[in-house]
Parts: structure tokens; sequence; C-alpha cells
């Protein structure tokens, strides 16, 4: 078996329309099998994770928003940084990381991508152009995979 | 004029809430009230689906505690098939509510409630949180992850999931325990019994020199209720339900079908909260109180010798039966080291791995409740259905709705004793809410009825005087 240097998060409730790309994108990242990775499916990310987090290298986190611009996706580099807010019974991926620094002394290099989603309503239904976003994201998750690894940062 | 200060949103807490404390015309407290403001209605929009999705259905109320509603509507769906499930599937659902209680007690203590306690309620707002306490006690910062993640984990193990696990089934439950994870689990059980020794140690000292907060938050007598086993001792899955008073007897005891003899409903009309009543008292004055403390309160033992020496040490220290809300905290801890206890004793038993896991059977009833312990307290699930299984009527009653009427006490008291004058200092607003956190409510988890609470809309002229009133519920519209 290898070593697990990858962690793919994915985010969202499949029950809410859009939000449901988080975990769409999971299962199509599992099937690709690639090697070192390791693909958690959440539905809020909460402060248990950063057990996981700690065993690896690098971290994916992939989520729905609103937030993302004018693109299919948005892919951004995320730095540990505490919130404002208080840590209750979900968290962002800096938050997490924030944690997982303050506790450990070091930190994953941490991306996150952000499909752009159109509606957030009950049901198993994604839109079109959701999932015409989350082929895009893949593209890029895809080569964000092969890619070569990255170093632990110590802090 | 009468004042009103208004705490919105309350924080740290499941879902949205506020909290208004009134003023006499001399800046007097004179009461204060905590209010649900969001909604969800379960209760109606489940009528007319087959009873076999209810255990699905109701787990999505809460991805804090699903497990609970998956146990409490499984045993509801277990009655309309009027079957004994297997002996395995008892064992395995017990399993699952003891992680349950852990990692709940575990997030609630740790990450929600610790920072006041350790840090202080005067302490720099910006450091009072999970960041605070990892500078501070990063062992017992550490811990409490870890603790919550072996619920999770066990949970994940039998249910194929951490949240909305569609596992426990009317008839049994869906699969049995691998003996990997088995396996992983105890190895673990040590590590997980030592930081809940360590928790308990702090919260004593905690104790030792913090006096007054027993004394003022939420220190009133009320009635406790709970599971009891047939003997009398902690129980979380089964058994009779107690009520208690605050001397310590025992006022009522029944099998947990029976409950609407003790426990009548009311809807206040400022919050989405169902208020639930001891009926023999009535309303408002049956206050009583559900969840660790009450569990705590009314059980002869806990069943397992490391809980019951702290349990006795908890009765020395509380002078009897603990009538202040500030011992949930206490209670909490009791309860994690308790249930860690069970599930050394329950993990070994072979019968976890059986495949006889699920009795079979079609609709032999038309009515079936359900009750179990949630973390916060005792859930009922009752449910009426036609012929065909489909649900005609539900009725939800949620630990935190029925500690509703507590809740105000606690925050009532608090704010007497601590708000002086009509202006708010920050230290003093987390006490109080503080008072509400010590109930670890979950509001997405006690906000179903519909059309209960009556809707008011108030029109007044900003020297008070009331121009229209609007009601919902098909009141007259006055002018």
């Amino acid at each position: 078996m290898n070593e697990v240097h990858t962690l793919v998060i994915a985010c969202g409730n499949p029950l809410r329309g859009d939000d449901a790309v988080g975990p769409r994108a999971a299962d199509i990242v599992k099937s690709w099998d690639a090697p070192g990775v390791k693909v958690l499916v959440v539905h809020q990310l909460v402060p248990e994770l950063i057990g996981e987090m700690k065993q690896v290298e690098r971290v994916l986190f992939i989520d729905a928003g609103t937030n993302a611009g004018e693109g299919a996706f948005q892919s951004r580099i995320v730095e540990p940084k505490k919130s404002s807010r208080l840590l209750g019974h979900h968290e962002t991926p800096a938050n997490l990381l924030a944690m997982l620094r303050d506790l450990e002394g070091r930190v994953p290099q941490a991306w996150l991508v952000t499909i752009s989603a159109v509606s957030f309503h009950h049901g198993a239904e994604v839109t079109e152009e959701a999932r015409n976003r989350l082929q895009r994201a893949l593209a890029w998750i895809g080569a964000f995979l092969g890619t070569e690894r990255s170093c632990m940062k110590s802090v | 004029m009468a004042k009103r200060i208004i705490i919105d949103p309350v924080s740290r807490i499941e879902g949205h809430a506020k909290i208004t404390i009134y003023l006499d015309d001399h800046d007097q407290v004179t009461d204060a009230r905590f209010h649900v403001t969001e909604f969800r209605g379960f209760e109606r929009f489940c009528e007319g689906r087959p009873f076999w999705e209810m255990a699905g259905l109701s787990a999505r109320i809460c991805g804090i505690c699903p497990v609970s509603h998956l146990l409490a509507s499984a045993k509801a769906g277990d009655r309309i098939l009027a079957v004994a499930i297997p002996p395995a599937a008892v064992k395995l659902r017990r399993l699952m509510n003891l992680a349950q209680i852990i990692q709940s007690h575990a997030l609630s203590f740790f990450h929600l409630s610790a920072p006041d306690l350790l840090l202080g309620w005067e302490s720099d707002p910006a450091k009072r949180n999970v960041f605070g306490l990892i500078e501070s006690h990063p062992e017992l910062a550490r811990g409490g992850i870890r603790l919550r993640q072996l619920g999770q984990e066990i949970i994940e193990a039998l249910g194929g999931r951490k949240i909305h696990p569609a596992w426990s089934v009317p008839g049994g439950v869906r699969d049995s325990l691998p003996t990997e994870a088995r396996d992983r689990f105890l190895a673990r059980l040590p590590e997980a019994h030592a930081v809940a020794r360590q928790a308990l140690d702090f919260f004593k000292r905690f104790l030792d020199v913090h006096t007054e907060e027993t004394q003022v938050f939420g220190n009133f007598p009320s009635l406790f209720m709970g599971l009891v086993t047939p003997e009398g001792d902690w129980e979380n899955y089964d058994g009779l339900l107690r009520f208690m008073d605050s001397t310590g007897k025992i006022v009522a005891q029944c099998d947990p079908l029976e409950y609407e003899r003790f426990i009548g409903e009311v809807v206040e009309k400022d919050s989405f909260l169902k208020s639930p009543y001891f009926k023999p008292i009535g309303y408002p004055d049956g206050v009583y109180r559900v969840g660790p403390l009450a569990r705590v309160n009314i059980c002869r033992s806990m069943g397992v010798p490391q809980a019951d020496r702290e349990l006795a040490e908890f009765r020395q220290r509380a002078g009897g039966v603990a009538n202040a809300s500030f011992f949930f905290h206490y209670a909490r801890l009791l309860e994690i080291l308790a249930c860690l206890e069970l599930l050394e004793r329950l993990l070994p038993d072979p019968e976890l791995q059986s495949d006889r896991l699920r009795a079979e059977a079609g609709v032999n009833c038309l009515e079936g409740i359900g009750v179990s312990e949630a973390p916060r307290g005792t859930l009922f699930h009752h449910y009426h259905v036609d012929k065909d299984g489909l649900l005609t009527r539900i009725n939800l009653i949620i630990a935190t709705g029925q500690n509703s009427l507590a809740m105000n006490r606690t925050v009532a008291q608090i704010a007497k004793h601590y708000v002086q004058g009509a202006r708010i200092e920050e230290p003093i607003l987390n006490r109080v809410e503080a008072g509400i956190r010590a109930f670890d409510p979950c509001l997405s988890c006690s906000t179903h009825a519909v059309g209960q609470m009556p809707l008011v809309v108030e029109l007044r002229r900003t020297d008070g005087a009331l121009l229209q009133e609007i009601r919902r519920d098909g009141g007259a519209s006055r002018e």
C-alpha cells in the first residue's frame, strides 16, 4: 500500500443542489485511484479533521461556493489563519490549518478549489452549469494530483 | 418605561437564537427569555411518507446528533412492525449511541465551554476560543479532538459515514462491526480514558475555586427526567422513564411508551421551541430538566466502577441532587467516562460481528413510539401510520425543547445576579450566554412544530402605543 501524502477533503451536502459538486468531485477523484492520495467526503469541516491532515504533506479542499468569481472555479493556496469567529460545529480551511499549526507546530501545504454554484435548493439535482464547471475543475485537480509533491512546511 | 437588552445571536451554540433581558424603571432585571428564531418543520412535512423512510429523514434533522434521531426513529419503527429486534442489533445500536454521546459531549466541553472555564469569562474575547485553549492547555485541546474523533470513527465504522448514517432501521440494523475496527477502537480506549480523567480532574479543581458559578448559574429546584434501567441505574437506550424532584424523591416512573401521561407540551409565543412540562404539576410550574445532569441525578448507579466512584464525588460536591445547571459540564465529563467504560465492556462481545441483525415484518401496529437518550436528553419519536405504513401524524419531543423552561430560569438568574443597570458589558454578556451553553442546546433538533406558535406582528408608535396587532393563527387583527 502506498504511503498517503495528499489528502483531498471534499465538502458538501448532496441533497442541496449544487452543493453536491464537492462530493461528486470526490467520487471521480477516488475512481482515479491515484497513488498516495486519500479522499474524504464531509458535510462540513470539523475540528477532528486535523487528525487526518497532520499525516500528509498537502491537502486539497474542494467545495461549492458563490464566491468563486467569474470563472468556472477558483483555486488558491490557503494559509493558516485564525478566524475571528468562535470555533464550533463547522470550520474553514484556514482555521483548521491554524489549529493544526498551533497544536502540532507544522502544517501541510493547502489549496482550496471553489466550484461556482448556481443553486443550493433542496434536492439531488445539480444544475447543468455546475456540472460543466465541475468538469473544468476536475481538469485542474487531475493536473494538481499529478504534479510533483511539495515538501512539508515547518512553521 | 420597561427596557430590554437583547443578545442576538447567542454564540457557540448549535442554531440561531436570541435572549431578551427585561429591566424595570430602576434598571433592575425583572425577567429574561431565551428565544429560538429558526424554524424547521419536520413534524409536518414528513407526513405522508412511508415510516420506513423516517429513520433516514429524521437523521437529517441534525448534523451534530443524527444518531439519536436514527435510533429513536428506528425504535418507533420496531413498534409499528411489532417485532423484538435481534439481540446483536440491540448491542450494535447501544454501541453507536455510546459513541454519539462521547463525540457530542467532547465537542460541547472541550471546544465550546472549556475556553470560558480555562481562560475565564473576563478574558480577552479574541482569545477566549479554542486557539486560546490550544495556547494555554494544548494537551487538553488535543485530547478533546481525539475523543471526538474516536466517537465519530465508531459511528462511521458502523454506519458507513460519520454524518447521517442510514444504518439503524425498523427491525434492526444494516451491518455489524468489523473485527478490524473493533481492535482499532479497543487499542485507543486507554488514551481516551486518560483524556476523560484529565478533564474531570481539571473541572474539579475549577469547582474548588469557583463556587459562585455553582450558586448562580441556574441553581433552582426542578424535576429531572431520563431513562433508567429496571434496577434504577444509568441508561441511554431503553428502560424506564423516571421523574425525580430536586430532593431526590422519585415522583413518577413509567414505561416510556406511556410518556403522554406525564408530559404535556405548550408553544410559547416568542420562540419556535416547544416547551414540554410535567403534566401532574402543569404549565409553567412543571419545569423539568433532561440531559446529562438529569441522567446523573436520577440514577442509582452508573453501572461501571470508575464512573461510580466519580458519581459518589459528584453527589458529595453537589450536596445530593445537583440543582445548579453549571453541573451539566461536570455530568457531561462523568458520562464520557461511563461511556468509555461501557465501550470497553461491549466491544469484545462476539455478537457485534453477528449476521443476524434484522427482524422482517410488515405493518402490524398503526402507532409506534421510540424513546432513547440523545446526548442532550431524552428523545421521543411518536408516529401514527395508516395500514400501508404512510405517516399520518408525527410528534417529536426533543431534549432542547424539554430544557427550554429551565433555560429561561437559568438566564434570568444569571442576569439578575450580574447585570447592573441598562448597559451590559462583554464579560457579563458572555456569562449570560454561558448559562445557555451549559445546556448545550441544539436548536436544529428542536424546532419542528408547524402552526402551533401564533405569529404575532405588532405595529407600535415610537411612544409604545399599540397601533395594530396581526395574528397568523386566525385571531382577529385589532387596532
